[in-house]
């Protein structure tokens, strides 16, 4: 075989390098890189749970309020990370009344709270306090990812108090071939995994998140995270928040797990025809009655865009709407382009449909 | 693990063998106590300390791949691509027994036994494989003066601990096979072309294993053996919390089952409430409201 011309001079060069810049990254990964969150109060708690209400910036456009429902992975601070990467800050200056459910940390004591709690008691109570403090009679609810399916289940449950709804990069089809996750977990013993860490620890979950693409979120980026923190204060500290919001990862409730994983990865139940069993009732999506925006992004590789998309059919003949945002699954939430076009793509399709 | 270390543990270990009221038996507790302390972390934060822990590590990976590199360099600054690939696949290993050890959380106890136990230099791997033998020579020294019911806990931890090592090795296998087949892929990619940039060639390297890693992914023997990794490392984490549960409750302590059961009644009471506010707020003013729960049958 034809040997390989090396560079040697150059690769020299590149060690030395690195072994520099992990130095240098020593005094720069030390320093504290505080999250600024956009003002707001506290106006509901239950355990763990807050629901946040924001100060508008600008003149109300909407008067329903907009209830972001995230999910119980991760934290949902990734919406408001700082002041110049803040999806919540784009959609009050669009003069959209913004609340957010923030589920908060699940303690042990937490274990046997079940997706029947978490719907028709814990966001359901969210609901009813936003409508009280808005003075509107329904929400625009908007659930991201997990909370996406949250939004589309309770949407399900409780018609009456749901005006528009919105799901951001929310798996709805789980059996499509490229939805790795589920793939990934088939085989894991869930119930065994509830009953030894009573919730499943967030880190366990990161860790499955990094071995969905290990080489492309473990090494490569570690290979250019030395780079990064070597560069301008900016890039630093966006850098930081990010990872910082990457590990803050909560435990995981684990009967709500358990049930989660059960119905929408296991039995791929929103893409049920006959239904599927919860709260009490045999909820369908296809009776799904409100106006629906889909957000996903084109390089979505956890919830690839084809499991999202997977609405369009099931909802075929109703009010349907979707965005594709060429991004990646934090890409839409946080990216530069999806701050810029989304907040007023949200405004003037909740504006539309408004009532008089 | 450090060889200073190991031995000093085996110190102990053969004073304990030689009666509890060896005069030595002590010190050398002593000694491992101090030693063991040492390696504690200065107080920086887990995040920070992960972060700077891991591209520490990479940056160390990184410049050893570059000096075998350059050492297989000929006079004409050429390196064959066999050794080339050979030593890549080197550099894999030791990324890959990394990745998959720091992956799955051990019992607390056991992991940070084997993060002190493991230097820098040592592949966190070998610490597993001389933990078991060590574990179960303690075991062997502990059993005329353990009770039955706690000597057979113990057994199945380190059956499951051996079953752990089992998974984790057949998972390896795994990772070995994607490796493999990245590599010879890696190998097509770099014929007849230059290496002037190492990063360029990890990039490359990222492409070829992510999809040979989803290829992979896809099929059945690799979610079962990364299925059966996950499982073996939560039933062994059940296993070690059944013996801690057993011995709080000789202590006459309350056991996190107890306390698990305690949180399971709150939560029935919960939505008892709960299913009773709703009831009165829909009731007409002057009339109890009807319940239709289960309890009141009670």
């Amino acid at each position: 075989m034809t040997r390989i011309k090396v560079d040697a001079l150059r690769i020299q060069q590149q060690a030395e390098q690195q072994q520099d810049l992990a130095r240098r990254i020593n005094s720069t990964a030390r320093s504290t890189c505080p999250h600024l969150p956009t003002p707001h109060r506290v106006l509901m708690r239950s355990g763990s749970l807050q629901l946040l209400k924001f100060e508008p910036v600008t003149e109300s456009r909407i008067k329903t309020p907009l209830l972001i429902c995230y999910a119980l992975v991760n934290r949902p601070w990734i919406l408001d990370l700082s002041p110049q990467h803040s999806m919540i800050r784009s959609l009050l200056a669009e003069g959209i009344p913004v609340y957010l459910i923030d589920w908060g940390y699940p303690g042990r004591c937490d274990r046997h709270l079940t997706l029947d709690d978490y719907l028709t008691d814990l966001l359901d109570r969210c609901v009813d306090k936003v409508c009280t403090d808005s003075d509107s009679k329904s929400v625009n609810l908007m659930g991201v990812c997990q909370g996406g399916v949250f939004s589309l289940c309770y949407s399900l449950l409780y018609p009456q108090k749901v005006l528009n709804l919105i799901t951001m990069v929310t798996p709805v089809d789980t059996s499509v071939s490229r939805f790795t996750l589920n793939r990934l977990t088939r085989e894991i013993d869930i119930k065994l995994a509830t009953q030894t860490y009573g919730n499943l620890p967030g880190l366990l979950l990161n860790e499955l998140f990094t071995a969905l693409q290990p080489m492309r979120l473990g090494l490569e980026k570690r290979l250019a995270a030395s780079r990064q923190l070597c560069a301008d204060d900016a890039t630093v500290q966006h850098y930081l928040l990010m990872e910082q919001w990457l590990q803050d990862c909560p435990d995981l409730a684990g009967e709500a797990l358990h049930d989660f994983i059960g119905l929408f990865f296991r039995d791929n139940a929103l893409m049920s025809r006959q239904g599927f069993k919860l709260a009490g009732s045999t909820l369908r999506l296809k009776t799904l009655s409100q106006p629906l925006l889909n957000i996903y992004g084109k390089r979505d590789q956890l919830v690839p865009p084809e499991a999202s998309s997977a609405l369009k059919p099931t909802l075929k003949g109703k009010d349907y709407s979707e965005i594709i945002v060429d991004a990646g699954h934090i890409g839409v939430l946080n990216g530069g382009r999806a701050l810029k076009t989304l907040p007023p793509q949200i405004r003037t399709w909740l504006q539309e449909r408004e009532p008089a | 693990m450090s060889e200073q270390l190991l031995n000093m543990m085996r110190q102990w270990l053969e004073q304990l063998e030689q009666g509890q009221n060896s005069p030595h038996a002590s010190r050398y507790w002593q000694e491992l106590q101090s030693q063991l302390s040492q390696n504690a972390s200065e107080g920086v934060s887990p995040l920070q300390a992960d972060l700077l822990y891991r591209i520490t590590r990479q940056s160390e990976h990184f410049r050893h791949f570059a000096a075998d590199l350059l050492k297989l360099c000929d006079e004409q600054q050429s390196i064959a691509p066999e050794q080339l690939i050979d030593s890549f696949r080197q550099h894999l290993d030791q990324l890959s027994l990394d990745w998959v050890l720091s992956n799955w959380p051990l019992p607390e106890q056991l992991a940070a036994t084997l993060a002190l136990l493991t230097g820098q230099d040592s592949p966190l791997h070998a610490g597993l494989k001389q933990l078991n033998p060590l574990l179960q020579q303690l075991l062997g020294i502990l059993e005329p003066q353990l009770q039955p019911s706690v000597l057979q806990q113990l057994r199945n931890n380190l059956n499951l601990l051996e079953a752990f090592e089992r998974a984790r090795e057949r998972y390896l296998l795994q990772l070995g096979h994607i490796n493999s087949e990245a590599l010879v892929r890696l190998g097509h990619e770099l014929a007849g072309s230059s290496i002037s940039d190492l990063e360029q060639l990890h990039h490359l390297w990222f492409r070829c294993y992510e999809e040979c890693y989803q290829q992979r992914l896809n099929q059945q023997d690799y979610q079962q053996a990364f299925g059966a990794l996950c499982n073996a490392a939560m039933a062994m984490r059940q296993g070690w919390q059944q013996q801690l549960d057993l011995l709080y409750a000789r202590c006459g302590l309350v056991t996190l089952s107890q306390y698990d059961e305690l949180s399971r009644q709150h939560h029935e009471l919960r939505r008892r409430v709960r299913m009773l506010e709703r009831q009165q707020g829909s009731a007409p003013q002057g009339h109890p409201p009807h319940s239709k729960d289960s309890h009141d049958a009670n």
